[in-house]
């Protein structure tokens, strides 16, 4: 079950098609460090986010059960699929990273097909470190029977520190 | 059967029953595992613990750092590690981990702790700086306690997930064994369920096939029943014919017949019954009691019978009702004689039947009396039988009186004895005729016998026996009496006695036995001989006894092994062998004869053959004496007889011939002994005119070798009868050795010849060919300027004379001259090689070496290949491969192989050999210590004149010109006196010719010990 905010996505449209023109710099903490074969960056040859940065891109709702989780959770964040056009990047596979150094790879195929998102706030509550934030991809499981395994469940990495396009 | 087959249907249905349930309770166990592990697979606990583990210590770690102060490490690095370690333990994020951590031992208390812990270190974290130890030591103490915990748990969770694991293959085991159990359940019900299918299929076809007999059997009854029926009905018809038939049988018989009921009335009786009892007709009727029948008889006045015998006859009638089937017989009234047979049946009823005996009586009676007449006769037992009155008069004659007297029975009828007699039938002259007295006398007489002489002038003997009669007042009424010929008997007594007498005359043991084994005659050389010191042998004794007596008797006298010969001669008896000889102590010997008789018995003859034997034994030891030097001789013995059939062949003849004596006796001297053949006129002379002949050292082969032999032939008589022996020695080793001695002297005094001629020769020889080479050379050659110089004062230049002698021939004399000068220089060459002075050495040669350089020589010798090719001849090598060298001259050996090979290849050539071959054999005699190196070629052969000749001097057989005859010679001298070996040659006509070479290892001693000498001196 996904909610996609029509509302909120016209709202911000304006936005991201500014952003989309050129990555602005960082003015809070870097959340997420964005690498490999993009075409937009904003460090060297990297796109770094804040918060703000990221939250002001197209948001997704992922009402979900997951097996971390009590009853059904709402995820939200941008879908990975943005990020990866907003910078367009171009590649197979993502390489995400954690803060503890957990490194796990996931397929484009599964950004594309399951419209996974990179979750900032859960049940309407920013992730703190503490709640396994900053950022956590998340799998719409409760719609999609096929991801309730344990192998989509290795890949919803939590803590998300950077991401490698390749 | 059916409530058995119920409770093992629902015995069954329970079983499965019960499987299932416990099937299922597995599957449902297995399941859950399942869940769990599958749970765990998603979300491992241990995977959750070692996670939260390494957060603590990284946190941890950090920390530590920034108290040390540590570069590169900040404060907010260790806030974030700290807010990791945070979020593992994070309420709302745990989510189905908790349950887990719940389900292991002390997992709710150490989470619980942790969450106390994070609060307690949230504060101490913001507060850490480098070098605050307060702090850092809360934060370590904390952490450590953390830690502890946490390790605690990690411990229960694996033993947690090892305890899941071990009961899911526990209950796999289970699940396993419960599948197991049910299928063998189902198999065996199913086999049991099969079992009870089969086993009622044939019980049900058993009842089928049962009911199916019992109906055949039913219906089979029915049949034979229904054919019981119609049978019973044909038989009762012919039952009722036959009664009639019968009854109209009994009325036309002769014999009485009536039957009685069970109360003896009357229920039949015949016509005639009736006829027989028609005085008392009125009392027989049917259903009248029988004794009414016999009442009334008994009424009728019967003049014969008294009132007793009445009273028996109707006794005798009532006995017979009484006792069935016995018969007895009753006189009717009408006076005949009847027998009865009256059998009581079954039901009662009487059946009785008569028949009438009267005429059989009679008859009876009379052949009574003339049986107990003709009993008198027979009791005397005679040929003829007579009788006479109180007169002595005979008055009965019967037999075959005619048949011996030649007088009829009538001629003697109311004749006495004396006037019977006529001319021609009359007692002999010995005979008395005291009969008459006894006759007179009254007196009984047996077998006396009288001599007549019948009518033919035959005498005969009679047996006459007689007794007396008495009427019955006791009155002489005559005699009766029986006569016999007893002229055979008389006869074969007379003959017995001089058999016996002959018997008693003979020097022979003789013994009969009869067929009980008892002794009933025994000669009287036995009886004097045996019973003069012995046992008492008497008549009447049996086999068995007598030969105990006399075993018992020859063992004292002689000391015979008793039981051994006893149990033999038992053995023996009646059961004749031939020359059965009997030991009875040392030089004595009885031979015994036993012969079985017609009558069953036995004679036997015993006979003392002491004498005998000893001669016979003598005699065989001597003819063993002859034979055994006549087998021990070398020479080959043969004797034949006048036919030329072999009498004698000792064992050199069996050797050599290989032909036993068993074989060779009585065939053919030529057959056994063929090469003998020409000298079969010798032998035959021998036995016509007792002419002996010799013929000396006779050649002949033997397995290919050549043998000599001297055969001499004897003429002989024996017991009359003619023959010949033939003695044949081998003579091949004299032979041989005189031949060598011979070649060896002739070799000698050659040598001795040879070796001054040589000297002789060599220097005119010299002289002759030096001065023809120089006229050749003064006659060709054109460069010597003496030639050219007296040419040109002759006016006449080098090439006209050359021109001139060869046209005159003159230089094809010269170098004739020159060529013939050469052959005249090897010969003396050659001849010098026959003195005994040896200036050449002697050295160790390998022999093989030497032979296959004289082999190459031969093949490249000019004059040999001139006339053979010597390629073309086979040639075989047989080395003995440890062959040692050999002490000799090689050069002198060489010319001895060239000489051999050069002879043995021209022989080939000359014969004309399809496949001609050499054969070299080289081997070392270990024994004698010598090599010897045989050559053999399959030429033509050398004859024997020529072999005997082959190793003169000047012998040769080759055409003139071609060949010194020096060659072997030279090569025997060689061999012989310079080496101190041997040179021998083998042939055979049309088939080879072999040379050997016999060298001594040490070469010739005599040699080296001389040479040694000189050198010293």
């Amino acid at each position: 079950m996904i909610k996609v905010s029509l509302l909120l996505t016209f709202a911000c449209i304006s936005q991201w098609v500014y952003a989309t023109n050129g990555l602005p710099e960082t003015q809070g903490a870097v959340i997420l460090t964005v690498s490999g074969n993009i075409t937009h960056t904003n460090s060297g040859a990297t796109a770094e986010f804040d918060l703000s940065m990221l939250q002001a891109m197209p948001q997704t709702t992922i009402v979900t059960k997951t097996p971390w989780t009590e009853g059904l959770n709402h995820f939200t964040g941008p879908k990975i699929e943005d990020l990866i056009q907003l910078l367009a990047g171009k590649g197979e596979f993502i390489e995400a990273t954690a803060l503890n150094g957990y490194k796990i790879t996931i397929p484009m195929q599964d950004v594309n097909k399951y419209s996974i998102i990179l979750a900032l706030q859960h049940n309407g509550e920013v992730l703190s470190v503490r709640r396994r934030g900053p950022s956590w991809v998340i799998y719409p499981w409760s719609d999609m029977n096929l991801t309730r395994n344990h192998k989509f469940y290795t890949r919803s990495i939590w803590q998300v520190k950077s991401i490698n396009i390749f | 059967m059916f409530k058995r087959i119920k409770f093992i249907y629902l015995t069954s249905a329970l079983i499965i029953l019960i499987l299932s349930i416990t099937l299922v309770t597995d599957l449902h166990k297995i399941r859950n595992l399942q869940n769990v592990q599958k749970s765990d697979a998603q979300l491992s606990l241990v995977w959750f613990l070692n996670q939260a583990d390494r957060e603590a210590r990284n946190f941890l770690q950090h920390a530590s750092y920034l108290y040390m102060g540590q570069q590169g490490i900040s404060k907010q690095q260790v806030i974030t590690k700290f807010d990791i370690f945070w979020s593992r333990y994070d309420a709302q994020l745990m989510g189905k981990i908790s349950y887990k951590l719940f389900s292991v031992d002390s997992g709710r208390e150490t989470v619980e702790f942790t969450r106390k812990i994070l609060l307690q270190l949230d504060p101490l974290v913001q507060q850490l700086t480098p070098a605050n130890t307060k702090s850092f030591q809360l934060i370590n103490k904390l952490m450590d306690e953390h830690l502890q915990r946490l390790y605690a748990l990690s411990i229960n969770a694996i033993q947690h997930r090892s305890a899941i694991r071990s009961q899911r293959h526990s209950t796999i085991d289970d699940l396993y064994s419960h599948l197991l159990i049910t299928l063998l359940s189902l198999f065996t019900g199913g086999l049991l369920i099969f079992g009870l299918f089969i086993k009622k299929g044939k019980e049900l076809s058993n009842q089928n096939m049962i009911f199916e007999q019992r109906v055949e059997k039913r219906t089979a009854q029915l049949y034979k029943s229904n054919q019981s029926l119609t049978f019973e009905a044909q038989v009762r018809k012919k039952s009722e014919q036959r009664s009639r038939q019968l009854i109209s049988a009994f009325d036309q018989s002769k014999e009485i017949v009536f039957f009685l009921d069970a109360q003896n009335c009357f229920i039949f009786f015949n016509e005639s019954f009736k006829k027989i009892n028609a005085a008392v007709i009125d009392s027989i009727c049917i259903g009248a009691p029988f004794e009414t029948y016999l009442n009334a008889v008994m009424a009728q006045p019967r003049p014969k019978l008294v009132n007793i015998e009445k009273q028996q006859w109707v006794e005798k009638w009532l006995l017979g009702l009484r006792n069935s089937e016995e018969s007895f017989e009753v006189q009717q009234l009408t006076g005949q004689q009847f027998i009865f047979n009256m059998k009581r049946l079954v039901d009662g009823s009487v059946i009785t039947i008569g028949s009438d005996i009267s005429t059989l009586k009679e008859a009876q009676h009379a052949l009574a009396m003339s049986e107990s007449r003709f009993r008198d006769f027979a009791l005397i037992g005679a040929d003829w039988y007579w009788e006479m009155d109180a007169q002595l008069r005979f008055t009965f004659l019967a037999g075959d009186v005619e048949k011996i007297s030649g007088l009829p029975p009538q001629h003697y009828i109311g004749k006495t004895r004396a006037q019977s007699y006529t001319d021609t039938f009359r007692p002999h002259a010995d005979s008395t005729h005291s009969e008459l007295l006894q006759m007179i006398n009254r007196e009984v007489f047996t077998d006396y016998e009288i001599k007549t002489q019948n009518t033919d002038g035959r005498q005969v003997t009679v047996s006459l026996s007689g007794e007396p009669r008495y009427d019955q007042q006791g009155n002489f009424i005559g005699y009766i009496g029986a006569g016999r010929d007893v002229t055979e008997r008389c006869l074969v007594e007379a003959l017995d006695k001089r058999l016996i007498a002959a018997i008693n005359s003979l020097n022979l043991f003789v013994t009969i036995f009869d067929d009980q084994d008892t002794l009933i005659f025994f000669n009287r050389q036995f009886g004097e001989v045996v019973n003069r010191d012995g046992p008492n042998i008497v008549l009447g004794m049996s086999f068995e006894s007598m030969w105990r007596a006399c075993s018992d008797y020859y063992a004292r006298e002689y000391g015979f092994d008793t039981e051994h010969w006893f149990a033999k001669r038992l053995a023996m008896h009646r059961n004749p062998v031939d020359d059965f000889v009997l030991p009875l102590g040392e030089h004595r010997y009885l031979k015994i004869f036993e012969q079985l008789l017609d009558d069953g018995g036995v004679i036997i003859i015993a006979t003392d053959i002491s004498e005998s034997t000893k001669a016979g034994q003598e005699i065989h030891r001597l003819r063993n004496y002859l034979a055994n030097i006549i087998d021990s001789m070398s020479s080959i013995l043969i004797g034949v007889d006048r036919q030329c059939r072999i009498t004698q062949w000792n064992f050199a003849a069996q050797k050599e011939t290989s032909i036993s004596l068993e074989s060779a006796y009585q065939r053919d001297l030529l057959e056994v002994f063929p090469r003998l053949e020409a000298q079969l006129v010798s032998v035959t002379a021998a036995i016509n005119n007792r002419q002996e002949s010799s013929h000396l050292k006779r050649l002949y082969l033997k397995a290919g070798e050549v043998c000599y032999e001297d055969i001499t032939i004897y003429p002989l008589i024996t017991s009359g009868e003619s023959g010949a022996v033939i003695r044949l020695d081998n003579v091949t080793e004299q032979v041989l050795l005189s031949e060598m001695m011979i070649q060896s002297e002739k070799m000698l005094s050659v040598g001795g010849l040879a070796a001054g001629m040589a000297h002789e020769i060599n220097n005119p020889l010299a002289g002759m060919m030096q001065t023809a080479n120089v006229m050749l050379n003064r006659l060709t050659a054109e460069n010597i300027p003496a030639n050219l110089k007296a040419a040109t004062q002759l006016g006449i230049s080098m090439q006209s004379v050359q021109q001139y002698m060869h046209n005159r021939g003159i230089l094809r004399m010269v170098s004739s001259i020159i060529e013939s000068g050469n052959r005249v220089a090897v010969i003396v060459d050659n001849m010098l090689n026959f003195s005994r002075q040896n200036d050449a050495e002697s050295s160790q040669q390998n022999l093989a070496v030497l032979l296959d350089k004289a082999l190459e020589l031969s093949s490249t010798d000019y004059n040999l290949k001139n006339n053979f090719d010597f390629k073309t001849i086979n040639i075989v090598k047989e080395y003995q491969l440890d062959m040692p060298d050999i002490v000799c001259e090689p050069g002198k050996i060489q010319q001895v192989f060239l000489n051999i090979l050069r002879n043995g290849a021209q022989a080939m050539q000359e014969a004309n050999v399809s496949c001609p071959t050499f054969v070299f054999r080289i081997g070392y005699d270990s024994l004698n210590k010598e090599a010897i190196i045989e050559i053999e070629d399959n030429g033509p052969g050398l004859e024997e004149g020529v072999k005997r000749r082959i190793f003169e001097p000047f012998f040769t057989t080759k055409k003139e010109g071609t060949g010194t005859g020096l060659g072997l010679s030279v090569s025997y001298f060689i061999i012989t006196e310079n080496h101190a070996g041997r040179l021998l040659v083998d042939s055979v006509v049309d088939n080879y010719c072999k040379f050997t070479i016999c060298l001594p290892k040490m070469g010739n001693r005599e040699n080296v010990q001389k040479k040694f000498a000189a050198s010293v001196l």
